[in-house]
């Protein structure tokens, strides 16, 4: 099938008679002038990757022609696009001859690429990195500013958030203390003499649990010298 | 007579306790969440991992838990308990053991306070990073424009966009330590005061504001981490990390460099030795049982850190497979380019027989071609650990999922949680004790103690917002609390088992527990662990001294630029590593010696006093 392609590439040249001997001229892979353009199909659309066929170099040669026109506002015809050394990668040159038969400037034709650089990408289908003029780097397109630095209005969100939180924390924390003072002030009294009672004069266990200290006998009391409760 | 007195003793609380108005936990979970909180830190999802991965994978877990039966477990139970019996913060408790331990309780206090300085700006990092995260696309996803527009800025292109993020957006790092910068980073400066008003605002009231905000920080993470794990293993090339960190490599268990690893991984991921765990214990009542609390604790210390590998290697494995894919396409696209091969027929599973025949074929053109090596494991040897594994490899990584925004947002959550309930825990370990000594008379609320602390500590914290900041904050990281942690954990083990009594510990665990410790706690307090700590902090000093002290720099002008330029300190730089260390251990024996002095003096003024002074009359 590849074999076929590059037979009726050959064979288009000569079919235009004088003009094909001299478009061989032209069209070479050492030619000053020349392009030299890959395509990467199977990288862009996998699946549903179209085949290169001799319709698709004609769409190629036509927006080329649209592309010069668009850039020279000059007549270009399909005839005027030269391609030759098509590979199996995709990958061929290509010149642009002029009505005088010679061959346009590369500047020209770069010129000419670049201005409509996304009409020919949407074209097949593809983009700047699977359809590629080798030499022509693409343009960056700088990056989208934003109108407000996104990560301020995080940040001022987050912050007052937080400071709504401390807020509300240290006025319930106040209003809390005061709560507890005001009941301490009342009950209080009732309290210590509910937990104080039985207690005074009393010997917690636990502090007499350790065995390390000496008891004074001599300050060991008597019962009857305690006053009874 | 006597003896008849004590059988009619009082049963209950003592009125100290019940007088004490001492603040203490809603319920029993809140405070094994609290103390699993500060256990469970950054560490257990940035270092361990990649331990783990470094040292055998599975066969790590072995030292590692060994390390955690006998000198995990027993420090751990000693600080619950004795913070609980004494109820007191680090200073109090180790004050009302012997006065000449007092210096133990103010060693970790400064430790606390060194670490509460710089743990924050970590933080800080995290908040900086998260507010990014929801832009679209994620900002260390693409490299900037340089200034006419022609390319991507140079620094960049030669690293890579997370790199470039990191050290340049966030960090904006100077190529040297000495360098004195223009001063603080405006936006680490305000994502610090956020930083610090969320420490603040959890920790205003001690504990009973902490214990509410607790319940959310402690276990979000673990549902992150949840997340994380399924999408993780539905990612491709998920299992190739997996492999690569569970592969056990059991002839690693013969370095002995392994054995420190794993000790000093368990004992720095429970915080132990800060007196954070000390403190929270002494909010509890005194009838608590201690010991299911500790090993409550460290066995979910220990499963988290080993149950979050899992996902995070997942991720690693995903970047590291994409990378590598990447890797191959790019040299695919340059072999295809060159010998005109239709687009298509070399694929990544037919590269490596493609390479092997044109090399045959056409030596010397593919030599010309300058290709990449692609080799798997380079990746994966890639992912590090602490900060680079979560803001450069991590990060690189979400870029490649889908809806990097949600990723990037829930892991960035996950790890500020992880981040704040340590932090909470250490301002609780400073907060505690300055309250106990009553340093601040009565009038000050707690409000403002709480509001000096996080002051003073953000003061400090603005010098690491500088250029530099970030190499100041690992030398903080390295010595204010690598060393002095295990002096401060041998002098706790040692001061409770022999200066307090065995015996009367025991006896504080039955009132406390109910029942006497077994016999794996007595050998293990008693003997193996204080060997341990012993050994463990012999050979760290060993291999300390051994390494140059040096960091690694990011130095544009370096002529292996991306790689890191290893620089020496500087004189004056060494003097303040030397200092921290030594600021915090110095006060143990400082006080020992302070407290010897003024017995020995007060002997003295004792003995040159009138010998027929009654002292039976002095008051």
């Amino acid at each position: 099938m590849w074999i076929g392609i590059l037979l009726l590439v050959f064979n288009f040249f000569p079919s235009q008679g004088s003009d094909a001997m001299a478009g061989d001229q032209l069209c070479t892979k050492e030619s000053p002038d020349a392009h030299k353009v890959r395509i990467s199909l199977n990288a862009a659309l996998g699946n549903e990757a179209y085949e290169w066929d001799e319709s698709e170099q004609f769409y190629f040669q036509a927006t080329m022609a649209y592309g010069m026109r668009k850039s020279t506002n000059k007549t270009f015809n399909v005839s005027n696009v030269l391609i030759c050394v098509v590979t199996k990668r995709v990958s061929f040159y290509f010149v642009v001859t002029n009505e005088t038969s010679g061959v346009v400037r590369k500047d020209e034709v770069e010129k000419a690429i670049r201005m409509v650089r996304p009409r020919f990408n949407d074209a097949f289908s593809l983009d700047d990195k699977t359809l590629e003029f080798v030499g022509i780097e693409p343009t960056f397109v700088p990056p989208t500013e934003p109108a407000v630095t996104v990560w301020l209005i995080v940040f001022g969100v987050v912050m007052g958030l937080i400071v709504i939180g401390l807020i509300v924390n240290i006025i319930t924390g106040y209003k809390e203390k005061k709560k507890r003072a005001r009941d301490s002030e009342g009950g209080g009294e009732e309290n210590e003499d509910k937990t104080l009672k039985g207690i005074e004069n009393g010997i917690y266990c636990n502090s007499l649990a350790g065995d390390k200290g000496q008891k004074n006998e001599a300050f060991c009391q008597d019962d009857d010298k305690l006053t009874q409760l | 007579m006597a003896a008849g007195k004590e059988n009619d003793c009082v049963v209950g609380e003592a009125n100290d306790v019940l007088k004490e108005n001492r603040p203490k936990w809603d319920n029993k979970f809140q405070y094994v969440l609290s103390c699993v909180g500060l256990a469970v830190g950054l560490g257990n999802v940035w270092r361990f991992p990649k331990l783990c991965q470094t040292y055998g994978g599975g066969a790590f877990l072995i030292p590692y838990i060994i390390a955690l039966i006998f000198e995990g477990i027993p420090i751990l139970h000693i600080e619950l308990a004795i913070g609980q019996r004494l109820r007191k913060g680090s200073f109090g408790v180790w004050n009302s053991i012997s006065p000449y331990l007092g210096g133990v309780g103010i060693a970790s206090l400064l430790i606390s306070f060194l670490l509460c300085m710089y743990y924050n700006t970590i933080l800080a990092w995290i908040l900086w990073y998260l507010f990014h995260s929801v832009e679209e696309p994620l900002p260390w996803k693409n490299c900037p424009l340089n200034n006419n527009g022609t390319g991507f800025v140079e620094e960049c292109e030669q690293s890579t966009p997370v790199d470039y993020f990191w050290y340049r957006n966030t960090l904006n790092i100077s190529p040297e330590i000495t360098t004195k910068g223009e001063g603080q980073l405006w936006w680490l400066v305000i994502c610090l005061i956020t930083a610090w008003l969320i420490v603040y605002a959890c920790v205003i009231r001690g504990i009973e504001t902490m214990g509410k905000a607790i319940y959310f920080i402690a276990t979000f993470p673990y549902l992150v981490l949840v997340i994380l794990l399924v999408q993780g293993l539905t990612l491709p090339g998920a299992i190739h990390g997996l492999t690569y960190l569970i592969t056990p490599d059991l002839k690693v268990l013969t370095q002995p460099r392994v054995w420190l690893d794993a000790a000093t991984q368990i004992f720095f991921s429970m915080s132990l030795g800060f007196g954070g765990l000390i403190a929270f214990s002494s909010y509890n009542s005194p009838k608590n049982d201690c010991e299911v609390d500790a090993v409550t604790v460290a066995v979910i210390n220990s499963i988290t850190s080993i149950f979050a590998s899992v996902p995070i290697f997942c991720i690693l494995g995903f970047r590291a497979t994409t990378a590598y894919w990447d890797c191959l396409d790019s040299n695919i696209l340059l072999i295809s380019n060159e010998f005109e091969i239709q687009d298509g027929n070399v694929t990544r599973d037919n590269y490596f027989s493609w390479m092997n025949g044109l090399n045959v074929t056409h030596h010397d053109r593919i030599l010309a071609l300058t290709l990449k090596s692609c080799v798997l494991k380079d990746f994966l040897d890639q992912s590090t650990s602490g900060t680079g594994l979560a803001f450069i490899v991590f990060t690189e990584a979400i870029v490649r999922m889908p809806v990097p925004q949600v990723w990037a947002v829930l892991f960035f959550v996950m790890l500020f949680n992880l981040g704040l309930s340590s932090m909470l825990g250490n301002i609780l370990g400073i907060l505690t004790p300055l309250l106990d000594l009553k340093v601040f008379p009565k009038c000050v609320p707690k409000e403002i103690i709480s509001a000096i602390i996080c002051l003073i500590c953000f003061s400090v914290a603005l010098t690491f917002t500088t250029a530099s900041g970030s190499y100041w904050l690992t030398i903080f990281d390295n010595y204010g609390s690598g060393l002095p942690l295990l002096i401060v954990a041998f002098f706790e083990l040692i001061g409770v088992i022999y200066v307090y009594g065995f015996r009367k510990f025991c006896d504080d665990l039955e009132f406390m527990t109910g029942r006497r410790p077994n016999f794996y706690w007595q050998v293990t307090w008693r003997f193996i662990s204080p060997l341990l700590l012993l050994s463990v902090f012999v050979a760290f000093v060993a291999i300390e001294v051994q390494s140059h002290l040096s960091y690694e720099a990011w130095d544009p002008n370096y002529v292996e630029f991306p790689k890191k330029e290893e620089k020496e300190y500087t004189g004056w730089v060494e003097f303040i590593c030397a200092f921290l260390v030594i600021l915090s251990s110095i006060f143990i024996p400082l006080t020992a010696l302070y407290h010897l002095i003024r017995f020995k003096l007060r002997r003295h003024k004792q003995r040159t006093q009138n010998p027929f002074d009654n002292l039976a009359f002095q008051l």
